[in-house]
């Protein structure tokens, strides 16, 4: 065909694609993304017993562990925005995703230092670790999945970096969804293992995100 | 990178394979880094075009067209598309891909941005905005075609370089520049590309172990490259 038909042809086609505005799509991902993974964790990982006595607790580690994901998500959401419209840049930006790792990094110091010996040997022994490794991931995968549906309607034009910061924010509603179970308390072990957790989603983003998100 | 070449290629059109293999193999690397470094949109206003008043004028059309003003839509693309086929045409033109291959990757651009103009955002250049697209669309060409050239039927290899003329003299070429190359390189790529035997029956010819016949027909072509002038 013609270059000159073709560009007639388009220029007649204003079907336009209405319901795939960026600045409604990634949002109702996220949101459907998020309630999908706190149902997903009620319904099969049952929320700990003490939930509601651990949200009034004096050292409110369940909100600490509820702000850190949602902080997560948060910071990766206007990256994933910008990587998701052609032509912005983030730069410098990026680093923002950084700063809840920082934060629980230095919280976990805090606690590490004022910890006696014997207490960091019962968190390292009898902790959740292995569980929380392969929970948060499980409850992000459908978060991704939403994610990077809705992000290939839009058109992310660096598909590897695209695929990491939403296997990131995936991660961060896994986590959202893992802390209603998570039944330990310790910012020692939010550091350590959630910050694995959700860098094993965004690693895993990255490796997909040039096949699943591939427009054309 | 695999190196799945097909064992069997006959009469001038193996030369000629190897010819446009060794060309899209030396140029590739330089051409793929290039797009796929991810520069950011300043360094677009540079060269690459975008001096202020081609931004401004493309946008007011875009942004009028957007609002439903055909005239002026049907004029964006239009000029648009005269920068994308210049972006192409500086990317891909050192490939030696022909100027029917650059305008149906500018149609490709085109429908592309036509079909995702809902993602262009007011505060963004509409240039940054649609040579991002179009590079997303090229790393996806040259994605398409790193591994459907492997597979490419002779004819279309043959298409690649054109009349008759041209082929004998490619062969011709490809036979002088093999003849410089050393035995130990040489005789791999007339075994297995020449005269199609399989890497392992070429193994078993030169007495080399497979690997070594691997490694040397790759070395071999890597020579062809820098031979013919690719190198960087």
């Amino acid at each position: 065909m013609k270059t000159e038909d073709l560009l007639d042809r388009l220029s007649l086609n204003d079907s336009w694609p209405e319901r795939w505005s960026p600045s409604i799509t990634l949002p109702l991902a996220a949101a459907t993304a998020g309630a999908l993974a706190l149902i997903l964790s009620v319904a099969l990982l049952t929320p700990r017993v003490d939930l509601i006595a651990a949200l009034g607790g004096k050292d409110h580690a369940v909100l600490v562990k509820f702000a850190f994901a949602l902080s997560v998500v948060a910071a990766a959401f206007p990256i994933v925005r910008n990587l998701t419209a052609p032509g912005r840049t983030i730069g410098l930006m990026s680093l923002i995703v950084l700063l809840p790792f920082v934060v629980a990094t230095l919280l976990a110091l805090r606690e590490l230092v004022a910890l006696p010996a014997d207490e960091l040997r019962r968190l390292t022994a009898d902790s959740s670790w292995l569980s929380c490794l392969w929970q948060i991931p499980a409850l992000g995968f459908p978060a991704f999945v939403i994610l990077a549906l809705c992000a290939r309607r839009l058109a992310p034009t660096n598909l590897a970096r695209a695929g990491a910061y939403i296997g990131l924010m995936a991660g961060g509603i896994g986590a959202l969804g893992y802390a209603l179970h998570c039944h330990d308390d310790s910012i020692l072990f939010v550091a350590i293992a959630y910050t694995l957790a959700i860098g094993e989603m965004s690693l895993f983003g990255s490796f997909l995100g040039p096949r699943f998100l591939r427009w054309s | 990178m695999s190196r799945g070449w097909p064992a069997r290629l006959r009469d001038n059109a193996q030369s000629e394979r190897i010819f446009v293999e060794t060309v899209i193999r030396c140029n590739r690397r330089a051409h793929l880094s290039d797009l796929v470094e991810d520069f950011p949109v300043t360094s677009l206003c540079g060269s690459e075009i975008v001096r202020s008043s081609k931004e401004a004028h493309l946008k007011q059309l875009f942004v009028s067209g957007l609002d439903g003003d055909r005239l002026a839509y049907r004029a964006f693309l239009q000029d648009l598309t005269e920068l994308m086929r210049g972006y192409v045409r500086r990317k891909l033109g050192r490939v030696g891909c022909g100027d029917g291959d650059i305008e149906d990757i500018v149609q490709d651009v085109m429908i592309a941005i036509h079909e995702r103009r809902h993602t262009y955002r007011r505060e963004v250049p509409v240039t940054a905005w649609a040579h991002a697209i179009a590079r997303y669309k090229l790393i996806d060409f040259f994605r398409a075609t790193t591994t459907a050239r492997r597979h490419l039927p002779l004819e279309a290899a043959a298409n690649c370089i054109g009349d008759d003329a041209t082929r004998i003299e490619v062969a011709f070429i490809v036979r002088r520049l093999l003849a410089t190359l050393p035995e130990r390189f040489r005789k791999p790529i007339e075994l297995t590309r020449l005269h199609g035997l399989s890497v392992t029956e070429a193994a078993k010819a030169t007495g080399m172990s497979e690997a070594a016949v691997k490694v040397n027909i790759h070395r071999g072509i890597k020579s062809l490259s820098r031979l013919i002038g690719g190198s960087r």
